[in-house]
């Protein structure tokens, strides 16, 4: 069950029961008194109508009284003779009794009846129809006549109108003034007669309503309605049965009221006169509808309350708890759908209030850390640019789109040229400076409003990305040619063309891009990508800081490459490899003293390939580890199977590449060897370049001076073509020197590379280093170091690499002087090392 | 008939200086005093029965030279009054009415209490003596009774023995000829008026002369006892009522609405209608075609009066031949008395107004006693009018 529902059904009964209870006991006691109010109205309605009445009797009783008293009337009362009361006293006394009834006009007619009943006069206001001036037989006259008393009144019909009226009459008892007034009793000398007319009570019938269909009722002693609510009913008789109960109940006291019941009606009857009844009549459906309406407003008000009540205690525990409850449950079914967003609400206080803060918070946390999570799952934290799975996402997007549009997109690889070097050479935290300014160059590069499309559904504008490493990508998807493409590429090659200062270091810097265009170069993004970075690779190899769109040769190159990469892998596995070995000679002696070991892939195919062609590949691969392992383990048993063979202790140098140094366990590899095979260590040397050294990174000089605790000679290959080459000879645990052939070929031809040659001669003098020369080919470079003092040197001029096989014979053979004859016994020579390299 | 003009002229003014004297000492007859007591009939019969109740043990007792004398107003010469005063050491005290009917109130109010004389008309004369009221007539006391006409004497019941003729008179129709439009002939130019009449007229205050009246004007005898004439009498007053002003007898003085034009048309008495004539010519008198009433009244002496002797000097003085032709001439009536007609010029003799000629007697009626009956609808009919 709800919360609200367990509230509600324990709160409602106890709202609504007490309610039902109390109106239910007000109901009836309304009923009650609402009936006995009633009934009370109609009885104090009669009451008032009688004390009205009697007072109308007591007023009229007074009026005739005085009239009757009058001496006119006595005069005329007194006087038998007809004519002289008609002729001289009835002018009079019609005045009088005119001015009377003008006052009084209720009283419309007075009469003065003579003993027999016979109307002696008549004043009426207006002109009435007389019915009889011969009273004698009336029932009003007998009763009147038979009347013993003051003043006589009756309730009764005018016979002269039909209508209701209050007769009042007084007999006139006077004594003849003639006779002796002590002897003299008053005779009765007639009646004066007034008749009322009963506009009150007409009133009252017609005005007193009692209730809808109540009645006021006015009957004589018989039953005969005088006045009814109902006008029409007017003369009619009332049930006879009805009234003699009504009667019976009215007379039974003639001061109060009293109520009766039949079928239909509540009475309440009224004997206001011996001959005037009053009767208050309401049907008992009204009264029993006023109850009823009672009924209905007590059910309404107590209905209304319990609605009321519900809908407050409802409303309450809505607005307090349910709704706070339901609101926070809903938020909480968002978090959990991942709309952190919602709005917790924080109107409340209390425990609610509390736990909807918690709510709010944990939302909160959450969303930060969840945008944290996003920030750093596509963005990347050096340079702040989307990272690579933004990248893709985005291309998709943007490929999508313009697939829809039939619309051209660009994609740009970026890689900065000898990024690596600089990382060597002056630290990862100049390297990260370097990446995030030219991430902000590039930035500037693009148009301010499209470089970025922070919105993957927006895939109209430009975005830049750093994929890792030194390599940025760029799409450009609103792009209508090449040609835009191109002058992006332009903008960025001259941006990053500026120098770059960090610190106290001033870089030239210089980036290579592939450009591939959709939908021509590519359909999906992968293969963009791919292409981009094959044409980037392109660049490179067209010398660096330039641009080169994608083109389907790229493509053959790169299949080229691939090639060759399983082939290496094969050849490694197939021992397709074999060493020559180029001797090195004492140039005071001319005898040989060491050989170089130069690998060699007899690939059957295509034949042997030189070294430049699959070494690069082989380090970029890694597969320079399993091979610069073979390298160690073949010159060492040669040099084994040399020293077997007698020969003197000739030395072997072996090329080791920077990959080989960070990753290859390279002292165990030595140390396994010199163990398997047993040859003095200082018959091996180990020729590294500065290049590769600084690529090795911090660690390198480390492996180097385990290497040489072993009893390992180092030499620091290429000497001169690196940028700080007496740095690194003086602090690296090296125990030679190598001159670049292209300082020894420069001999007698550039000077200033002469002047190197000579510098760096004395300075392995100075340090304690030997110093070997490389690609001597000709009789007066030799004889320059040897003038320069140069003790060893390898080239043409003694010996190109031969197969080791060859090697003993040379060892007993002095190679200065009759190198020729060697020389044409040897295969056509081939160059050893990769061009000269410069930082551009 | 110069002659006659300057002897009217100077009863003018003779009346006009008399009048001032009475209203600086005697009975007011000043217009204003006369118009309340006509409005009040209340009032009056209230001053009446005080000056009864006061005025009347005063005269018995303290001044007995005084005579009280119920009378309508002008109907005495205020010289011939002067006379019979200086004559007899005595003053005539008069209290004035207006109608017979007011006259009956007056009277029975007091039960002929407290005056020592009163003129009564014909009819009523019986009534008042059968009432107990009056007193017989000592011919003996009242020589100048010869000079009466015979007829006069005995032409009513009871007034014979109680009755001493004064004037006889008609009553008709005064009305403004420059202000009515069209002749006015008929009885019914009067109770069924022109619509320019409609609150212009004043009647009087008498049912005998009203209900008389409007019976003759439906052809009727003036004393029927037919209820349905009656009825009919009634409805026709009924109708008029709304023409009605007043019901009260005209001014006769100088003022009268008559005369100023306030009222146009008027139930009159004859010798009343010369008067007002002399005011203003443009009143005119007549009496109409369906014939009137002949009319007498009677001078009485009350039973209860302590000075029957002088009254009855009185009614000897006021029948001498000659004072009875001066007040002929000085009412404008014509005078039951014989002798005194050769005290009257003959155009006084001959004048139809005041003297109705034959055929206008020939139509004419005087009242006559009616049963109870008649009497008690009569009743009916005025109270109902007058109130």
């Amino acid at each position: 069950m709800r919360l609200r529902t367990q509230i509600l059904s324990l709160l409602i009964p106890l709202v609504v029961l007490p309610l039902l209870v109390l109106g239910t006991v007000a109901y009836r006691e309304l009923q009650t008194i609402s009936e006995r109010q009633t009934l009370t109205q109609m009885a104090t309605l009669l009451n008032q109508i009688s004390l009205q009445m009697r007072a109308e009797l007591r007023a009229a009783a007074a009026h005739i009284q005085v009239m009757a008293k009058s001496k006119l009337v006595e005069r005329y009362a007194l006087t038998e003779d007809a004519e002289q009361r008609l002729l001289l006293l009835q002018p009079a006394l019609l005045d009088q009794f005119k001015a009377f009834q003008k006052t009084e006009p209720a009283f419309y007619e007075i009469r003065l009846l003579l003993t027999d009943g016979s109307e002696d006069l008549r004043s009426v206001l207006t002109p009435l129809p007389n019915a009889t001036e011969m009273e004698g037989g009336t029932p009003l006259f007998e009763a009147i006549r038979d009347f013993d008393g003051e003043v006589y009144s009756s309730f009764g019909w005018n016979p002269d109108t039909g209508l209701p009226a209050l007769f009042i009459a007084t007999p006139l008892y006077i004594a003849d003034r003639t006779e002796d007034p002590l002897q003299a009793q008053p005779k009765l000398r007639g009646y004066l007669v007034f008749t009322k007319s009963l506009v009150t009570l007409a009133d009252q019938a017609m005005n007193g309503r009692i209730g809808e269909q109540g009645a006021l009722i006015f009957s004589d002693q018989d039953g005969r309605i005088f006045f009814h609510t109902d006008t029409e009913r007017a003369g009619q008789w009332l049930p006879p049965a009805l009234f003699t109960q009504l009667r019976t109940v009215a007379d039974a006291s003639p001061n109060a009221s009293h109520s009766l019941r039949d079928d239909d009606d509540v009475f309440e009857a009224r004997r206001i006169h011996g001959t005037l009844y009053a009767f208050a009549q309401l049907p008992s459906k009204e009264l029993l509808a006023a109850s009823r309406w009672l009924g209905l407003i007590v059910a309404c008000i107590t209905l209304g309350a319990m609605v009321v009540t519900t809908a407050l205690v409802f409303t309450f525990l809505n607005v307090t708890l349910v709704r706070s409850i339901r609101r926070l449950s809903e938020a909480a079914n968002e978090f959990g759908r991942g709309n952190l967003t919602v709005p917790v609400p924080t109107t409340e206080r209390g425990e609610i209030g509390e736990l909807a803060q918690a709510f709010r918070e944990m939302a909160d946390n959450l969303l930060r850390s969840g945008e944290q999570i996003r920030y750093l799952a596509y963005h990347d934290g050096l340079t702040g640019l989307p990272n690579r799975s933004r990248f893709s996402e985005y291309l998709d997007h943007a490929l999508a789109f313009q697939r829809r549009r039939g619309g051209m997109l660009a994609l740009m690889f970026l890689d900065l040229d000898n990024f690596k070097r600089v990382n060597d050479s002056l630290g990862h935290a100049v390297g990260d400076q370097l990446l995030q300014e030219v991430a902000r160059r590039l930035r500037r590069c693009l148009r301010g409003e499209d470089f970025v499309s922070p919105v993957p559904n927006e895939p109209a504008g430009q975005l830049l990305a750093r994929l890792g490493g030194d390599e940025f990508t760029i799409c450009l998807p609103s792009v209508s040619s090449p040609h835009d493409a191109s002058g992006a590429a332009r903008r960025i090659l001259d941006a990053i063309a500026q120098p770059i200062v960090i610190g106290h270091h001033e870089l030239h810097v210089t980036v290579s891009i592939g450009v591939t265009m959709y939908p021509n170069d590519g359909e999906s993004a992968e293969a963009l990508i791919k292409n981009a970075d094959m044409a980037m690779y392109s660049a490179k190899e067209q010398g660096k800081g330039n641009f080169q769109f994608y083109s389907q040769g790229m493509h053959a190159a790169a299949l080229e490459r691939l090639a060759l990469e399983r082939r290496l892998r094969i050849a490694i596995e197939r021992h397709e490899f074999r060493l020559d070995y180029q001797p090195i000679v004492d140039l005071g002696t001319g005898y040989l003293v060491g050989t170089e070991a130069l690998l060699r892939w007899d690939h059957p195919e295509a034949g042997t390939i030189s070294p430049g062609q699959f070494i690069p590949l082989a380090e970029e691969t890694g597969l320079i580890v399993p091979l610069g392992e073979w390298v160690i383990r073949a010159a060492a048993a040669q040099l084994r199977e040399w020293q077997r063979a007698g020969l003197p202790p000739v030395f072997v140098a072996i090329n080791v590449s920077a990959v080989q140094i960070t990753r290859s366990r390279l002292d165990q590899v030595l140390l396994s060897v010199l163990a398997e095979t047993g040859i003095d260590p200082h018959l091996l040397h180990l020729e590294l370049t500065e290049t590769s050294i600084v690529a090795a990174g911090d660690d390198a000089v480390a492996v180097l001076d385990r290497l040489r605790a072993i009893g390992l000679r180092l030499a620091l290959d290429d000497f001169g073509t690196g940028y700080s080459s007496l740095r690194y000879a003086r602090d690296l645990p090296i125990d030679a020197l190598k001159i670049d052939r292209s300082f020894v070929q420069d001999i007698a031809v550039d000077d200033s590379d002469e002047a190197i040659v000579t510098a760096i001669l004395g300075m392995g003098e100075s340090l304690g280093l030997r110093v070997i020369a490389e690609g001597i080919e000709t009789r007066h470079q030799l004889e320059f170091l040897r003038q320069r003092g140069c003790q060893l040197g390898q080239g043409y001029l003694f010996s190109r690499p031969v197969a080791a096989a060859l090697v003993p014979a040379l060892a007993r053979t002095r190679l200065i002087g009759d190198e020729e004859r060697v020389l044409t016994m040897l295969p056509p020579p081939r160059d050893t090392k990769p061009p000269r390299r410069r930082v551009s | 008939m110069g002659h006659a003009l300057d002897g009217t002229r100077w009863r003018f003014f003779a009346r006009y200086v008399g009048r001032c004297a009475a209203a600086c000492g005697g009975p007011p007859r000043s217009c204003g005093h006369r118009k309340l007591r006509w409005r009040s009939l209340a009032l009056r019969a209230f001053a009446v029965l005080l000056c009864a109740l006061l005025a009347a043990p005063a005269t018995a007792d303290d001044a007995p030279n005084e005579l009280s004398l119920l009378i309508w107003t002008e109907y005495l010469d205020p010289e011939v009054i002067a006379e019979f005063e200086a004559a007899h050491n005595v003053r005539i005290k008069r209290t004035y009415f207006e109608s017979d009917d007011a006259r009956d109130r007056i009277v029975q109010e007091v039960e002929g209490h407290g005056f020592d004389l009163a003129l009564v008309n014909d009819v009523m004369v019986g009534p008042y003596a059968k009432r107990g009221w009056l007193a017989p007539i000592d011919k003996n006391a009242i020589p100048n009774l010869s000079h009466i006409g015979a007829r006069w004497l005995s032409a009513y019941p009871s007034v014979e023995t109680f009755g001493v003729p004064y004037f006889w008179g008609t009553l008709g129709i005064a009305y403004r000829r420059d202000l009515v439009k069209g002749p006015v002939s008929s009885w019914l130019d009067l109770f069924r008026p022109d619509e320019s009449l409609r609150g212009r007229i004043i009647m009087i205050y008498d049912s005998r002369d009203t209900i008389g009246m409007a019976l003759r004007a439906l052809g009727h005898s003036v004393n029927s006892t037919d209820p349905e004439h009656l009825a009919e009498a009634g409805r026709l007053l009924e109708e008029q009522k709304p023409f009605v002003r007043s019901y009260s007898y005209v001014s006769l003085s100088e003022t009268s609405g008559l005369v100023t034009g306030e009222f146009w048309m008027s139930m009159i008495y004859n010798g009343d209608a010369y008067l007002l004539k002399n005011y203003n010519e443009n009143i005119e008198f007549i009496v109409p075609k369906e014939g009137t009433n002949l009319w007498t009244d009677y001078f009485v002496v009350f039973k209860t009066s302590p000075r029957k002797e002088l009254a009855f000097k009185f009614l000897n003085f006021l029948s001498e031949p000659a004072i009875s032709a001066r007040l002929a001439q000085y009412l404008h009536y014509a005078t039951p008395n014989l002798s005194a007609q050769k005290f009257l010029p003959p155009d006084f003799l001959t004048d139809p107004l005041i003297y109705p000629p034959p055929e206008v007697v020939a139509r004419s009626e005087t009242y006559a006693a009616l049963p109870a009956q008649t009497t008690k609808a009569r009743n009916a009919i005025f109270a109902r009018l007058t109130h």
